[in-house]
């Protein structure tokens, strides 16, 4: 069983090194002028990074905050709620939507909320700011069902100091934060992975324009986005550049699991 | 009430999305049956070759078969960060290794091994969180009665706990069901029935965004789809409940 286990375990840590290797390979041949810049044209085989990462961390700036208040506030009311048929029904449709594929809600979003968008702020309808309400809504129920779990640990453990001490919303709040510290980072970080990963629904609602976009309402694209639309159909060093895109993701990914899993230990 | 308010978003939301992709005229024309078939043999294969390992790989993390301390950090190290990593990336693994370095091309066989490399991290995870009770519990006293390891982990576990054990498998097919970026880089785009694993075939959530994006007239389509996943999604979480606990003595 050792054995099997080793094996697995190393095929495992091998198929993450490929992307890197095919990575490697492109830092090696292309300039550094080249990948730096802020400029992705394939055509004049200019592959800069610069402008998917960037609509990357625009999403991930704007649509984060909205996932972890609206997910902690969801479940804050989840487990202060008493047990009836109304609360079982609320964790049964958070569980569909942790399980629903981003390509539904991509439909729903293109025929009802795209329209709005569109009616309320005159522009296209697709572009940073749509594409990361519906990944906020989308990850909502991620992050609430993450933090129901640790709040009801949390509760199951304060409730009697909780009611001898009289505590308000506040405090009790703020001892929450305290105590789940380890807890709370792993949310952060899981969120985090989704946010920076997710594919279709910034494929559908993004706007996919490579460029750096002026104000909320303008297109993005974003890394994972790039990978998904040109890997059908690049050859050789566009080929290569989009692998260079893919090991970036994955080092920075890799980085954020550490921390998280480094503050679990602690 | 209004403390409720923001917990009954989510279900007002649902209604709202569900009453929306119903307003389309609910046919069929452009999903042919291979599409159906391709998900569900890609889903199903891709569990039964996840889901033994993942059960024993399961059972050394939580000490039921006995390994080295390291081993068992070196697996849970990488299973967490297998599983922390998005579809995408996975689908780019899957493309390079299968497709390209294996040979295989755009086909089902990729697709099931890829889905494989998804769900065994998820499926690990899962099963560790089930069998750590029962190893606390139960295994002290299995040993006592002289139960032998395979009898403990494919006979005994599976009577005790069949509702948490099916809850795991519901939750692997949801999981594969509810993926599209990773397959989409895996088996392709075709439409016709495939003959072989080696054939390639179109997934339903790709064939959703295909219809919802790139085929004039296919929203409609693209709707009715998403309500039929979101059918099957809201049954298979389900299927766990209407299985009833019972109790078994060890004997």
């Amino acid at each position: 069983m050792l054995w099997v286990l080793l094996i697995l375990s190393l095929c495992l840590i091998a198929m993450v090194l490929i992307p890197m290797y095919q990575a490697v390979e492109f830092y090696m041949s292309a300039e550094l002028d080249s990948w730096f810049s802020m400029e992705w044209i394939p055509q004049l085989e200019q592959f800069g990074f610069g402008v998917s990462l960037l609509g990357t961390m625009a999403i991930c700036v704007l649509a984060m905050p909205m996932i972890i208040a609206g997910g902690w506030l969801l479940a804050y009311q989840l487990v202060n709620e008493k047990q009836s048929v109304m609360k079982n029904l609320t964790l049964s449709i958070m569980q569909l939507w942790c399980s629903l594929p981003s390509v539904v809600i991509g439909v729903w979003a293109i025929s009802q909320f795209v329209p709005s968008m569109r009616k309320l702020f005159d522009t296209s309808g697709y572009g940073l700011l749509t594409a990361s309400l519906v990944l906020a809504l989308y990850l909502v129920p991620v992050a609430t069902m993450l933090f129901y779990s640790s709040y009801s640990q949390f509760e199951k453990s304060f409730s009697d100091l909780e009611e001898s001490l009289k505590m308000n919303f506040w405090t009790k709040t703020r001892i929450f934060f305290l105590s789940c510290k380890s807890q709370i980072v792993h949310v952060v970080n899981y969120c985090f992975c989704r946010v920076f990963g997710e594919t279709m629904l910034i494929l559908m609602l993004s706007g996919n324009a490579a460029r750096i976009p002026e104000s909320i309402h303008d297109p993005v694209r974003t890394m994972t986005a790039t990978f998904a639309l040109e890997a059908p159909y690049a050859t050789d060093l566009h080929e290569q550049a989009l692998y260079g895109i893919t090991g970036l993701c994955l080092i920075l990914l890799l980085v954020v699991l550490l921390i998280g899993k480094l503050s679990d230990e602690k | 009430m209004k403390n409720r308010i923001f917990a009954l978003s989510y279900v007002l939301l649902t209604l709202v999305i569900v009453g929306c992709l119903f307003s389309g005229d609910l046919a069929l024309t452009q999903t042919p049956l291979s599409v159906v078939v391709g998900t569900v043999v890609s889903i199903v294969l891709s569990l039964v070759l996840a889901t033994i390992p993942a059960y024993l790989m399961a059972a050394c993390v939580v000490g039921i078969i006995p390994v080295p301390k390291w081993a068992i950090a070196m697996t849970q190290y990488t299973a967490y960060l297998i599983a922390g990593m998005p579809s995408i990336l996975i689908g780019v693994i899957g493309f390079l290794v299968f497709c390209k370095w294996m040979g295989l091309g755009w086909s089902l066989l990729a697709s099931i091994l890829t889905l494989n490399l998804l769900l065994f991290p998820t499926l690990l995870t899962a099963f560790v969180q089930l069998l750590q009770p029962i190893c606390d519990n139960y295994l002290d006293a299995a040993r006592s009665y002289r139960v032998s390891l395979p009898h403990f982990l494919f006979i005994l576990v599976p009577k005790l706990y069949t509702r948490e054990l099916v809850e795991v498998l519901t939750f692997g097919v949801s999981r594969g069901l509810g993926d599209t970026a990773a397959i989409m880089l895996t088996s392709g785009s075709l439409l016709n029935m495939p003959n072989s694993l080696l054939d390639s075939v179109r997934i339903l959530n790709y064939h959703i965004y295909m219809l919802a994006m790139e085929v004039p007239g296919g929203m409609n389509e693209a709707k009715t789809l998403s309500l039929w996943v979101i059918v099957i999604i809201f049954g298979l979480l389900f299927i766990p409940r209407m299985i009833g606990n019972k109790n078994y003595e060890l004997q």
